[in-house]
C-alpha cells in the first residue's frame, strides 16, 4: 500500500529506530490473543444491560418480577439496587472557565449514575442490568422486564439545544450549557477582521463519527469474599486511571482492593479511555451474587453506548491581505457533548480543538470561542486525532477558501505563512507554545512528492475520462505527550498526567520491563523492549515488556493522544540510564578500579584502556543478585523505576496531499492518490509507525467520504450496526506516498514525539480540499462531509448545498 | 446479538435434504451462509433447524449442456469460482462481472449462487444478470425438479420446501456486461445493471434502486434501435415513471433514475463494443 521515501532511520548503532518486526501482531492476526471476552473465570455468569429506547423520557416505574422468574436468571438490578454508589465522575472540563455538571457527592464533576432511576437522557442509556446463567439467557430477560415512560421532547443538535425553550437534560446544567470557553485574543482578532484587505467565512459541520474498534467493549468482575478484593478485568486504555477512579470515587472502597487488569485490547481510538457504568456494575454485581460476572457488548451495543467523535458545527473567518498574507482566524464553535459529560469529553472538546486551530501558520491574531452543550445522543469524548482533527479542517478549508479569493495558489498561500524555522520554540496566540520544527522543510518535501506541479496536465488527462480530478492539500500541528501534569491542570485535567516504568534485571540477566501504559494494539511491547535494549546495549529478544495490570506494573495514566512513546518509553529510557549508573558505581568494585575508569559499552563493562578487566551483563546481573561484596551505599539487585512528567507538551505536525477523482456523471469520488510526509521527532521503530500512520490516514478519509452518526429527530441511531455505517476498506483507498521530516523533541529524552493518530488530522480537510477544488469552476465554496455520491451529483449539476 | 439457539445437521443427499426441510419447522438451507448466519446473529430469522448442504458435491460446478446453448451452473457453485470460470467469462461476462462485484474476497470465497439468488430482502448481485441473460432456475423439491425463468423467481422469491440446485443461462457470447454502484457500507448495489445485447434488442435489469430486481421492457422497447449514446439511454430512462425507483438512505428517487440510466449506458456500451 505504500511508498516509502526519504532517508533511513538513524542508525546510531543500536536497535532503537530499527524496523523490528511487531512481537504481538502474529498472535493478534491469528486470533491466539486473550480478550475480555476469551476470560472464562469458574463459576462465571452473565450480565446483560437494558440500555433505553428512547432518548429522553421520566421513568415512571419499572417492573423486573417477571425477569426475575425466567429460567437462570439470578438477579435483576436497577438504580434502587445501588443507592450507595456514587456516580462515574468527569475528570477533564473545560479549563479556567465556569462550568456546570451533574452533582457528585464529592463536590466533583459528576458524569452519569451507574444506572439511570429518574430520567433516561439518550438511548442506550442503562436502566438495568440483568445476570443469568448464560448470556443467552440474561439478554432474553430483558425484554421482560417492564418500563414505563414519560416522553419528554428531545434535541440532538448542541445549536439548538442552548436555544431558548429547548428541552432540559440537567438540573444542574442551566439551559444544556456546560460551559463557554474561549482561547486567544478575542478583541485584537475582531479588529484584524474589521480592518482586513479579504475576509472569508464558512459554516462548517464537522459530523459525529462512530470509534469502530474490532473488539466493542466487555468486563469481568471477580469478587473475593476472603479478602474483600475486586479484581475488574476490562478493555481499557487505562487500567491504574480507572482502578483509582473507580475505587475512590465510584464504589467508595480502598484503592488497594481493587485491581484492574486490561488483558489483550481490540484497538481503542480513543473510547476505552473512559469509565462506564459495565465496570462498576460487574464488580457490585458479582460481590452480590459471590461469583464472577461477565459482559461482553455487541457492535450495535457499542454504537450506543461507547463515546462518539467530533460532532462540531463551527463559523470560521479568516482575514488576510491580497498578497497571501493572513492575519487573523476566528471560530466559533458549539460542541456536542451528548447527553453526560464523558470521563474527559469537556476537555476534548474545547482544548484540544481551540488552542489547535492556527495550525502551521503564523497568525498574529486569533480567537477561538466554544459551546459546549449536552444533547440527546450519545455522550461525546475522543476519536483518533480528537480536537486537534476539527481544528486542522476548519483552518485548512479556510485557507483554501482564502486562496480562492485572492486568486493565489493554495500551496503558495500556506508557504507564505508557515512559521518559520528560527521562531521555535513558538507561541501560537491561543495556549500552545510549539516545540520544534521546520515547517518549511515537511511542506516542501510532501507538494513536490504529490507531483503537485503535474497537476493541471493530470485534471485535463481525467477530463478526456469523464473525470474532474481535484489536488487538496491540508497540513497540521498535533499536540501530543500528554503531558505535563501541573500544565495539564490548567486545562481542566483533574488528576496527574505522568508516566512510569519499572525495569527489573533478574539474576540471569534477562530484563523485565513494566509499564504503567497499557497497548490497545499498537505494538508497545516491541518497542518498549527496543528502547531498554537500546540503553542497556543488550539484545532486545532478553527483554520482556508487561503492562496493563495493575498490581504488576507501576502506577501509569495509559494510553491516549499518542502519548506511550513519547512518555512512557523516556520513562524506560530513564530507568535504564538509572540502572546503567549503578551498574558502573557497582563494576568499580567487581573490576577493582576507580568509578572514573568505568567504561560502559555494548551491554558491558571495561576498565578504561584494559579490555580484558571486564564483566557481562550477565556477569554483573549474576554478581548484582549474589551482592557480594557490595559496599554500604550500594544495595544489591537491579531494580529501578521512573516517573516521567515532561516539561511541556510535544508538537508533531505534517502535511498531506489528497488527489481525487469525482465521476461527471455520478458524482462518485474515489482517492486515487495520497501523499503524507509526518514529522514525529525520533521514531523508536518505523515499520509500526509506518502502519499507524497508513491506518490513521484510512481513518481520516473514512469521515471525509463516508462515515457519519446520523440520529433522527426522535433521538434514535440511524446507523447503529455496520449495515448502515459505512467504514472505508482495504479497497477504498490508492497506494499511499509516505515520507517523513524528523524534529526531535526537547522535552523527552528520546526526542520522541507523538506518532499514533497524528496522520488522522489532516486528511478529511485535504480530501475536501480536493473535492471544492475539482468543483471550483462551478461555484462550488465548501461541500460538507461525508462526500456521499448524490451530495456531489447535486452539485455537478449547479445546486446548491 | 447473541446467536438463538438451533440444530444442525448434514445430510448426505438432496433427498435427505428435502425431507428435513418439509419435515422440520424452522428448517432452513445453509450453503455460504453469507446471508443467513448474519440474519441468525441479527436475531432476523427464528431457524430451528440449520440442514447444511455444503458436501453435496453434484451441486458444485458449472457445465455447458449437451446442446451447448446453455451453462449449468450448479447452485453451491462459489461466486469466486463463478467470477473466475473461463466458460462463463466467455458465455455470460454479466454474470462473471456480477459475482466479481460482490463483496470482499472472504465473502466471495463462501457466497453461493444459489445463496446470492435465493436472498430474499437483500439486493445481491446475481439476480440482475440472470435477469439479464433470461436465465431459468432449476429447483428440487418433493416432487421432482422443476426448472423457472429467473424473472419469475425474482418476483416471486423461493418456493417453500424447495432447493435450489443450479442456474440455466443462455450461452451468448461477449455482448453483455454488468455495472455497479457500491454501498459504502453494504458493498450491496445502491444500483446495479445488467445487460446482455441479442439479435432482438436489448434485455435491461436493475437491481438495488428498484424494490427488487426486474427487467426494463420499457426502456429495451425504446433503444431497441440503438444506438447506445448516453443521452439517449438518459432519455430511455427519464421515460419511466419515477415511481419505479424507491430512495434509500442518501439516495432519492431521482438521483437513482439517473444513476441506473448511466450506469446503463456504460454497460450497453461496453458489451456493444465487447460485440463489434
Amino acid at each position: 500500500m505504500t511508498t516509502v521515501t526519504g532517508e533511513a532511520p538513524a542508525d546510531r548503532g543500536g536497535v532503537l529506530g530499527q524496523p523490528l518486526d511487531s512481537r504481538e501482531d502474529p498472535q493478534l492476526l491469528r486470533g491466539e490473543a486473550t480478550y475480555v471476552a476469551d476470560i472464562d473465570l469458574p463459576g462465571t455468569a452473565h450480565m446483560a444491560i437494558l440500555g433505553s429506547p428512547v432518548a429522553h423520557a421520566r421513568i415512571l416505574s419499572i417492573e423486573t418480577k417477571a425477569a426475575e422468574q425466567l429460567p437462570g436468571v439470578l438477579k435483576v438490578a436497577t438504580a434502587a439496587d445501588f443507592t450507595d454508589v456514587m456516580p462515574l465522575p468527569c475528570i477533564w472540563i473545560p479549563g479556567g472557565v465556569e462550568s456546570h455538571f451533574p452533582p457528585h457527592p464529592y463536590g466533583l464533576p459528576g458524569a452519569r449514575p451507574v444506572l439511570t432511576g429518574d430520567t433516561v437522557r439518550h438511548v442506550g442509556d442503562p436502566i438495568a442490568a440483568v445476570v443469568a446463567e448464560t448470556p443467552r439467557q440474561a439478554a432474553a430477560a430483558l425484554a421482560a422486564i417492564a418500563v414505563e415512560y414519560e416522553p419528554l421532547p428531545v434535541v440532538t443538535r448542541a445549536d439548538e439545544a442552548l436555544a431558548d425553550g429547548a428541552p432540559q437534560l440537567h438540573e444542574a446544567v442551566p439551559g444544556n450549557l456546560n460551559a463557554y470557553w474561549t482561547c486567544g485574543d478575542k478583541d485584537r482578532t475582531d479588529a484584524a477582521i474589521a480592518a482586513a484587505e479579504v475576509t472569508v467565512e464558512l459554516d462548517l459541520v464537522n459530523q459525529r463519527t462512530i470509534n469502530s474498534p474490532i473488539e466493542p467493549r466487555g468486563a469481568v468482575g471477580d469478587y473475593d469474599s476472603a479478602t474483600g478484593e475486586y479484581t475488574l478485568y476490562a478493555s481499557t486504555q487505562g487500567p491504574h486511571n480507572h482502578r483509582f477512579l473507580l475505587s475512590a470515587l465510584v464504589l467508595g472502597i480502598p484503592f488497594n482492593k481493587l485491581r484492574v487488569i486490561a488483558p489483550t485490547v481490540g484497538g481503542s481510538f480513543g473510547t476505552k479511555g473512559y469509565l462506564y457504568p459495565d465496570m462498576p456494575l460487574v464488580l457490585l454485581l458479582s460481590k452480590a451474587l459471590g461469583r464472577p460476572v461477565k459482559w461482553v457488548d455487541t457492535r450495535t451495543g457499542l454504537m450506543n453506548s461507547t463515546v462518539q467523535g467530533r460532532d462540531h458545527r463551527q463559523h470560521v473567518t479568516l482575514a488576510g491581505t491580497r498578497d497571501g498574507r493572513i492575519t487573523a482566524v476566528r471560530c466559533t464553535s458549539h460542541a456536542n457533548l451528548g447527553a453526560y459529560p464523558s470521563t474527559i469529553g469537556p476537555g476534548v472538546a474545547t482544548a484540544l480543538m481551540g488552542r489547535s486551530i492556527s495550525g502551521m501558520y503564523d497568525i498574529e491574531a486569533a480567537f477561538c470561542e466554544v459551546y459546549a452543550a449536552f444533547t440527546n445522543t450519545v455522550p461525546l469524548g475522543a476519536q483518533r486525532g480528537s480536537g486537534r482533527a476539527e481544528a486542522a479542517f476548519l483552518m485548512e478549508r479556510l485557507v483554501d477558501r482564502y486562496a480562492s479569493e485572492i486568486g493565489m495558489d493554495p500551496a503558495e498561500v500556506r508557504r507564505r505563512n508557515l512559521v518559520p524555522k528560527e521562531k521555535f520554540p513558538y507561541d501560537n496566540g491561543l495556549g500552545w507554545t510549539y516545540d520544534s520544527g521546520d515547517y518549511r522543510l515537511n511542506f516542501d518535501k510532501a507538494v513536490e512528492l504529490s507531483g503537485y506541479a503535474g497537476m493541471p496536465a493530470r485534471k485535463a488527462e481525467a477530463r478526456t475520462r469523464g473525470k474532474r480530478l481535484g489536488v487538496g492539500i491540508a497540513t497540521y500541528v498535533a499536540i501530543c505527550g500528554v503531558g505535563p501534569s501541573t500544565r495539564m491542570s490548567q486545562e481542566g485535567m483533574l488528576g496527574g498526567t505522568w508516566e512510569s516504568a519499572n525495569i527489573r534485571v533478574h539474576p540471569t540477566g534477562e530484563v523485565t520491563v513494566t509499564v504503567g501504559s497499557a497497548s490497545t494494539g499498537q505494538s508497545h511491547g516491541t518497542v518498549f523492549a527496543q528502547v531498554a535494549a537500546d540503553e542497556l546495549g543488550i539484545d532486545p529478544a532478553t527483554v520482556q515488556v508487561h503492562e496493563g495490570d495493575t498490581q504488576k506494573a507501576p502506577y501509569g495514566q495509559g494510553t491516549y493522544g499518542s502519548r506511550s512513546y513519547s512518555m512512557a518509553a523516556p520513562a524506560v529510557a530513564l530507568t535504564a540510564r538509572k540502572l546503567k549508573a549503578k551498574l558502573v558505581k557497582a563494576g568499580a568494585v567487581f573490576l577493582g578500579v576507580p568509578e572514573d575508569k568505568v567504561v560502559y559499552e555494548g551491554g558491558a563493562i571495561h576498565e578504561e584502556g584494559n579490555p580484558e578487566n571486564a564483566k557481562t551483563f550477565a556477569e554483573l546481573a549474576m554478581a548484582m543478585w549474589y551482592g557480594w561484596g557490595l559496599p554500604p551505599e550500594i544495595e544489591p539487585a537491579l531494580d529501578e523505576t521512573t516517573h516521567f512528567d515532561p516539561p511541556d507538551f510535544n508538537y508533531p505536525f505534517g502535511t498531506h496531499v489528497a488527489v481525487v477523482e469525482i465521476d461527471e456523471l455520478t458524482g462518485e469520488t474515489e482517492v486515487v492518490a495520497y501523499t503524507a510526509v509526518d514529522d514525529a521527532g525520533n521514531i523508536g521503530n518505523p515499520k509500526i509507525v509506518q502502519g499507524q500512520i497508513e491506518g490513521s490516514i484510512v481513518h481520516g478519509l473514512g469521515q471525509a467520504l463516508m462515515e457519519a452518526a446520523e440520529y433522527d429527530e426522535n433521538g434514535r441511531l440511524l446507523s447503529a450496526d455496520l449495515g448502515h455505517y459505512a467504514l472505508p476498506r482495504a479497497a477504498d483507498v490508492p497506494f499511499f506516498a509516505l515520507d517523513k521530516t524528523v524534529t526531535p523533541s526537547p522535552h523527552n529524552p528520546l526526542g520522541a514525539k507523538g506518532a499514533g493518530e497524528i496522520a488522522t488530522v489532516p486528511p478529511a480537510a485535504a480530501v475536501v480540499n480536493a473535492v471544492v477544488d475539482a468543483l471550483c469552476d462551478l461555484g462550488v465554496r465548501h461541500i460538507d462531509m461525508p462526500l456521499t455520491p448524490e451530495k456531489v451529483w447535486r452539485r455537478l449539476r449547479g445546486e446548491s448545498q | 446479538m447473541i446467536l438463538t439457539e438451533f440444530d444442525y445437521t448434514r445430510p448426505a443427499g438432496l433427498d435427505e435434504a428435502l425431507a428435513l426441510l418439509a419435515g422440520t419447522c424452522g428448517a432452513r438451507v445453509l450453503a455460504g451462509g453469507q446471508s443467513l448466519l448474519p440474519d441468525l446473529r441479527a436475531g432476523a430469522d427464528d431457524a430451528r433447524l440449520l440442514v447444511d448442504i455444503r458436501q453435496l458435491a453434484e451441486l458444485r460446478g458449472t457445465t455447458r449442456t449437451p446442446d451447448g446453448r446453455l451453462l449449468r451452473i450448479g447452485a453451491l457453485t462459489t461466486l469466486a469460482d463463478l467470477a473466475a470460470d473461463p466458460l462463463v467469462l466467455a458465455e455470460a461476462p454479466e454474470l462473471a462481472a456480477a459475482a466479481r462485484s460482490n463483496g470482499d474476497p472472504q465473502v466471495r470465497n463462501l457466497g453461493t449462487v444459489g445463496g446470492n439468488l435465493a436472498a430474499a430482502g437483500r439486493p445481491t448481485d446475481l439476480p440482475v444478470a440472470a435477469l439479464a441473460a433470461d436465465a431459468a432456475v432449476e429447483l428440487a423439491g418433493p416432487g421432482g425438479r422443476t426448472t423457472l425463468p429467473a424473472e419469475e423467481f425474482a418476483a416471486a422469491g423461493a418456493p417453500a420446501g424447495q432447493i435450489l440446485t443450479a442456474l440455466l443461462v443462455p450461452a451468448a457470447g461477449p455482448a453483455a456486461a454488468f455495472e455497479k454502484s457500491a454501498d459504502r457500507a453494504t458493498r450491496y448495489p445502491v444500483c446495479a445493471t445488467a445487460v446482455r445485447i441479442t439479435p432482438d434488442g436489448p434485455r435491461i435489469a436493475v437491481t438495488g434502486a428498484t424494490p427488487r430486481p426486474l427487467r426494463l421492457r420499457g426502456v429495451e422497447d425504446r433503444l431497441s434501435g440503438g444506438p447506445y449514446d448516453t443521452d439517449a439511454v438518459l432519455a430511455a430512462f427519464r421515460a419511466e415513471p419515477r415511481e419505479l425507483f424507491v430512495p434509500g438512505r442518501g439516495t432519492s428517487a431521482e438521483y437513482l433514475g439517473h444513476l441506473a440510466g448511466v450506469l446503463t449506458a456504460r454497460a450497453l456500451q461496453r458489451a456493444a463494443r465487447a460485440l463489434a
